[in-house]
């Protein structure tokens, strides 16, 4: 029996327009990627996807700003003012402005070739890694695994596939099915190394368990179901991916804030 | 809503220019300035101009020294100082949180009178001005003692101003019915005990020699949660220094989480134990035959009174091995005199047994030869500074306070006896016996109350017979604080300053150093909220009494009375508390040849020949008490670290740490009954009286045929937002009492209850968001 | 320069709350949000049991994992071992609390992080920290762990155990616990049984 006077810091510290922000992370993220390859390979259709990804990177910046607690005190200079390469949002706000700035240079088709496909890879890489990364840091959170560093940035490249196939991408379809798979192969395998690693991961195993792991299951059968939908459903084939990411995205973000089991 | 641009772009032009032209606008969408990412927010209080002032703190009766910390006008914060033997520089929390209450925005904040022809309890008031409210209700007090006498005008009063509305108001009016809840609801059987063994009572700061002592035994003292400062520093440096702890509580308490023995009694049986150690100590010869020897009388007479009182007998009565009962009872002798058994404060339990209960705990001391010697019981008495000179008072109301004891009645006084007078032994008034009368006006009528800061609904037993009895009064005035629901009851309410507000009387403390204490004013009175000090003389005055009150204000009053020491009232604004010497033991008072125990034999009566004749047992005696009716459960009670009584419950900063009570019921009688943690339910008693939705404790830490709960909970006081329904009032459950016939003191501990199932959960609001609603006045 | 480090003996420590209320009232917390506060925990079945009061508030740690992930440098350590943060570069981000192992921060209803800064204003004075100062039962110590002769050395020297926090995560507690009530040490800490 606890009991306390006063409490702690509570357990939930990230809320749910968090989870907005973690998902559209994963567009945005993602989409820069798309392009930086798109740069790269001189894809006719790259300055589509400069746009969008511009757009998606906006619209996630203005998430971020709405629910920072500091909104109007305009703090948030102080990242470009500071040197902090070990904080993995430090790294995520520099990638997701330098995706912005060489994306808007992509767009109005300006500047050296050169530097932008550079930009573009370090930026897009760091914006599709980072979010993982931020999670995955906190060693006494046990949910957040190590292998959220490969999990969240498929499942980041899987969303905006699924996005592209949506609108009929021709090169989306192939990476769907290959990016589903990959996502639902890592999930299992994140579900099996709690499950089967130390103490502390197994009761952060069982806790995942009874706050939400049937939902859990039902995002890796969406996912392991695309390739089966590929062909007869695109659009479906589309929308289920873009569900079953977001959804294994939400649930480590919300459920694995908890810590310390039997302390 | 759909703005044309047009409209759009006046609202903006418009909004630019309130912020370029009116700095009133701009402060209002910016508290804290145009939003600048490189200046740091507001600072704290304390990079700024503070000054200090030093008073004794209020949130409890402990009266701790305090250094009030003052910055823009407001208190921000309060320490002790290392200088004051009461806090010696440290504070309990309700010490520390206390400032909280002064900004309280449910504050009482102005006089009111209840609006004519509502009925009390209907809670409708109007606001008045000091003079009209004066005035009503000395109106009414003079009526009501033209037409029944003055006597039946009754004054309750707890806290520091209690001299004036317990002593002093009612010793000028001519009325003996003054009580303080502080004796017969609190301390009266160890303070009657105490003063017809040893001929002095024992102190409001209880004198155990925790600095020298070895070995404490505490018998349902709660100690830790019970966080009287001094007494909580003192005890856990004896156990820092390795003294040895045992706990008698039918409850794991925190004082016996630091126990090595826990001996988890059944309830109402502590006497027997008593006795049973009595007994050892004597027929093992381990007692102080030389203290006995040169210090008691009757020691033959304890020594065949307990000769039948075995261990067995006492194990068969308080589920103790009896084993057990001889290895402390021997663990007790080897280190006497430095062990001790404390008093504790809250003494009235049982009624009849209470007395005999504190009687047989001295008497243990006494065979340990502890009293009076280091280790033990050090022997005190208070400062002494001259009154201000005023004539001399009709009549000197036997309140008592929570030590010390009380003066005796006088024989030839021209006004009739208390309308408790004869009900029990003792001398101190009993504040339950006063409510009768009010209903059945006998032996006469009362027909008028004073009730200053006692909360009667949440304080006295048996909550439905109060309301009654405010029913038949002509008179009711509640002077207080906060608008408690005995407040909201009454014809006039009158605000009173809090402790940061206002000077006080000086607190003339007994103590092993004595020592004198003053307040001062740390803040204005806020609102139109006045010093008790100034309600008794403003009163007094409309009263005809103005002889009685020959001073203008407390500065005049307190440098008056300081002037008998030579001291001032500069030279204790400056200094807070003047230390003096004191004698506290046996070998003190011997040195100086006089005689500390003031019985009739000069001696530690052990046999009470005063008792005997009056047809009361002269040596302590068990008394079984009744098991409740089947599936019901003892009710006990006790205290939060963080509350005080029932006057901290609006307190955001302490209700945030304690915001509920709950009741503590047995893991295995839980599993009986099906209950999970937390639940709520209800709480019905052996009346039918049903209190809650409070949540169960499901716990190890309580023996299964009890429960208990923090005292102080469940107010039902629409106007205090924070305390609102919070809990459950343990006091409501309290439908019957036992009054010792010694004492007078209400024993409350045979309630017994029941816990019902189905209860809905409250969903209280946290006391975060409760707070910051509270901020929009209401 | 110091080590800056606090002791509580939970053998005397009662879990009264004055620390606490001390600390929300020196540092002016708002109500709900605390950088101080008290787990109560009983393990064991009537009559043998254990209550262990335990105060936990930020552990100053020697490796601290909340300042490394701050974005803007807002969260530092200073040259006295004081794990701090300067409000006006907080973006509230939460980073730090997320990796906080022990839930010693708090966002502040203002739009920041908030926890034990071991009342650096009054140190800076000389005096205790506020919770030391009033801890009725004199169960906390602090001082400088460099100087041996400092009150927390000499009692975490004398202490008959000494324990710390989920030692397992390297963290190094500079809030060391002594006299744990329980044989095994802190209750529900690394290699407990409860
Ligand atoms: S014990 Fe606490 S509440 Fe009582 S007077 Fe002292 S500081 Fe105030
Ligand atoms: S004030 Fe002292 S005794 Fe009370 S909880 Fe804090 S550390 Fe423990
Ligand atoms: S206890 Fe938490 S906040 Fe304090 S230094 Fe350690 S990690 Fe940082």
């Amino acid at each position: 029996m606890t009991e306390f006077y006063g409490l702690p810091s509570p357990q939930h510290f990230w809320h749910w327009p968090t989870l907005i922000h973690f998902a559209l992370v994963a567009l945005a993220g993602g989409a820069a990627v798309v392009t930086a390859v798109a740069h790269i390979t001189k894809h006719p259709k790259v300055r589509t996807y400069a746009l969008v990804t511009m757009v998606l990177i906006v619209l996630d910046l203005f998430t971020l700003w709405i629910e920072s607690p500091a909104r109007f005190r305009f703090t948030h200079v102080w990242i470009f003012l500071a040197f902090t390469p070990t904080a993995p949002i430090w790294l995520g706000a520099w990638g997701l402005t330098i995706s912005l700035v060489a994306s808007f240079f992509v767009w109005i088709g300006k500047g050296p070739r050169l530097l932008w496909s550079a930009a573009l890879v370090v930026g897009s890489l760091l914006a599709l890694v980072y979010p993982g990364l931020a999670l995955a840091v906190n060693v006494n959170r046990p949910l957040w695994t190590p292998v959220l560093l490969v999990l969240f940035p498929l499942t980041g490249m899987l969303t905006v596939v699924a996005i592209a196939a949506l609108f009929r991408q021709a090169w989306a379809p192939r990476w769907l099915t290959v990016l589903s798979l990959a996502s639902a192969v890592m999930g299992v395998v994140y579900l099996f190394a709690l499950a089967t690693g130390a103490a502390e991961a197994r009761q952060a195993y069982a806790y995942l368990w009874s706050h939400g792991g049937p939902w859990f299951v039902v995002a890796l059968v969406l996912l392991a179901a695309v390739p089966a939908l590929v062909r007869r459903a695109p659009i479906a084939a589309a929308l289920v991916p873009i569900v079953g990411a977001t959804l294994i995205r939400s649930l480590i973000v919300e459920i694995g804030q908890v810590q310390h089991f039997g302390f | 809503m759909k703005l044309q641009r047009r409209e759009f772009i006046k609202l903006s032009c418009a909004t630019v220019g309130a912020m370029t032209l009116g700095s009133g606008a701009m402060a209002q969408i910016f508290p804290d300035g145009f939003p600048n990412p490189f200046r740091a927010p507001k600072g704290k209080w304390f990079d700024r101009d503070v000054t200090t002032v030093y008073s004794y703190c209020e949130n409890c009766f402990w009266k701790c020294g305090i250094k009030a910390f003052v910055e823009g006008g407001k208190v921000r914060k309060i320490d002790g100082y290392a200088e004051n033997p009461k806090s010696r520089g440290m504070l309990c929390p309700r010490g520390q949180g206390a400032i909280a209450q002064t900004y309280d925005p449910d504050r009482l904040k102005r006089p009111l009178i209840r609006v004519e022809g509502s009925e009390r309890g209907d809670g409708h008031y109007r606001e008045a001005s000091w003079d009209e409210a004066l005035d009503y209700i000395a109106d009414k007090m003079l009526a009501i003692k033209a037409e029944h006498g003055s006597e039946s005008v009754a004054f309750f009063a707890h806290g520091s101003g209690d001299n004036w509305f317990a002593e002093h108001l009612p010793g000028a009016w001519g009325s003996p019915n003054a009580a303080k809840p502080s004796v017969s609801l609190c301390t009266a059987p160890r303070e009657t005990a105490s003063q017809y063994t040893f001929g002095r009572g024992i102190a409001g700061h209880e004198q155990i020699d925790w600095d020298e002592t070895d070995y404490i035994v505490l018998i349902g003292h709660h100690i830790g949660e019970d966080t009287h400062n001094t007494q909580l520093q003192q005890f856990a440096q004896a156990l820092t220094r390795g003294a040895e702890l045992v706990v008698v509580d039918p409850r794991f308490s925190t004082a016996a989480s630091k126990a090595k023995d826990w001996l988890p009694i059944k309830p109402g049986t502590d006497t027997a134990l008593l006795l049973a150690w009595i007994h050892v100590l004597i027929e093992e010869d381990l007692y102080d035959a030389a203290y006995v020897e040169a210090y008691t009388l009757g020691f033959d007479e304890l020594t065949a009174h307990v000769a039948e009182f075995t261990p067995e007998w006492a194990e068969a009565i308080t589920e103790i091995p009896a084993d057990t009962i001889r290895r402390i009872a021997r663990e007790m002798a080897a280190h006497a005199p430095r062990a001790v058994i404390p008093v504790n404060r809250h003494a009235v339990w049982y009624g009849e047994s209470d007395t005999h209960r504190m009687r047989s705990l001295y008497l243990v001391n006494v065979l340990l030869g502890n009293y009076g010697v280091e280790g033990g019981y050090y022997l005190c008495d208070a400062p002494i500074v001259e009154k201000f000179p005023h004539p001399e008072l009709p009549l000197t109301p036997s309140a008592g306070g929570c030590g010390g004891g009380a003066t005796d009645v006088v024989a030839d006084s021209p006004f009739r006896d208390s309308v408790d007078r004869g009900r029990f032994f003792g001398s101190a008034t009993a504040v339950q016996e006063m409510i009768e009368p009010m209903i059945t006006g006998e032996p006469y009528p009362i027909k008028g109350l004073i009730c200053f800061g006692v909360n009667l609904f949440h304080a006295v037993p048996m909550v439905e017979r109060t309301k009654e009895a405010l029913g038949h009064l002509d008179l009711y005035v509640a002077i207080d604080v906060m608008p408690m629901e005995h407040v909201m009851w009454a014809d006039v309410i009158l605000p009173e300053a809090t402790y940061l507000e206002r000077h006080d009387d000086l607190s003339l403390i007994a103590h092993k150093t004595p020592f004198i204490t003053a307040r001062f004013p740390a803040i204005e009175p806020m609102y139109d909220t006045k010093p008790g000090w100034w309600i008794a003389r403003e009163l007094g005055i409309k009263l005809g009494l103005a002889e009685y009150f020959p001073w203008e204000d407390m500065e005049e009053y307190l440098d008056r009375r300081l002037s008998s020491i030579g001291s001032s009232l500069e030279a204790m604004r400056e200094q807070g508390t003047i230390v003096r010497r004191g004698r506290p033991y046996l070998k003190d008072w011997e040195a100086l040849n006089r005689n500390p125990f003031g019985t009739p034999s000069g001696k530690i009566e052990i046999y009470s020949e005063r008792f005997a004749e009056a047809g009361l047992d002269g040596l302590p005696v068990y008394l079984p008490q009744p098991d409740g009716p089947a599936e019901h459960y003892r009710l006990l009670y006790g205290r939060s670290p963080v509350h005080t009584f029932s006057r901290t419950h609006n307190n955001p900063v302490l209700m945030d740490m304690h915001g509920e009570n709950e009741v503590w019921l047995n893991a295995r009688e839980a599993d009986r009954l099906d209950l999970r943690q937390h639940e709520y339910v209800w709480l019905e008693n052996q009346d039918g009286v049903r209190e809650g939705p409070v949540r169960v404790l499901v716990t190890e830490r309580i023996r299964p045929d009890c429960v208990y709960m923090v005292h102080g909970f469940g107010h039902k006081a629409p106007r205090m937002r924070v305390a609102n329904g919070r809990g459950a009032s343990d006091t409501h459950l309290q439908t019957h009492y036992d009054l010792d016939p010694v004492s007078g003191g209400a024993g409350t501990n045979n309630n017994f209850v029941r816990l019902l199932k189905g209860a809905p959960n409250p969903n209280h609001p946290p006391i975060a968001q409760v707070a910051n609603e509270k901020r929009s006045p209401a | 320069m110091s080590r800056y480090a606090m002791a509580i003996d939970l053998k005397a420590c009662v879990g009264c709350a004055a620390c606490s209320v001390a600390c929300s009232v020196e540092n002016e917390m708002p109500v709900g949000t605390h950088r101080l506060w008290i787990r109560n925990t009983t393990i064991g079945t009537f009559p043998d049991l254990v209550v262990e009061h335990r105060p936990e508030a930020c552990l100053h740690c020697e490796n601290p994992p909340c300042v490394p992930v701050c974005p803007t440098g807002c969260c530092f350590v200073t040259a006295d071992g004081i794990v701090d943060l300067d409000v006006k570069r907080c973006i509230g981000c939460s980073a730090c609390i997320a990796a906080c192992p022990y839930d010693a921060r708090s966002m502040h209803p203002a739009g920041y992080v908030t926890k034990c800064d071991f009342c650096k204003h009054r140190v800076a004075d000389g005096r205790a920290p506020a919770c030391v100062e009033t801890c009725p039962t004199l169960c906390r110590t602090f001082g400088d762990l460099m100087d041996p002769q400092s009150e927390v050395s000499i009692a975490i020297r004398q202490a008959r155990r000494v324990d710390v926090l989920r030692p397992g995560l390297g963290t190094g507690p500079n809030l060391y616990y002594l006299n744990a009530p329980a044989k095994f040490g802190l209750v529900g800490g690394e290699g407990s049984r409860s």
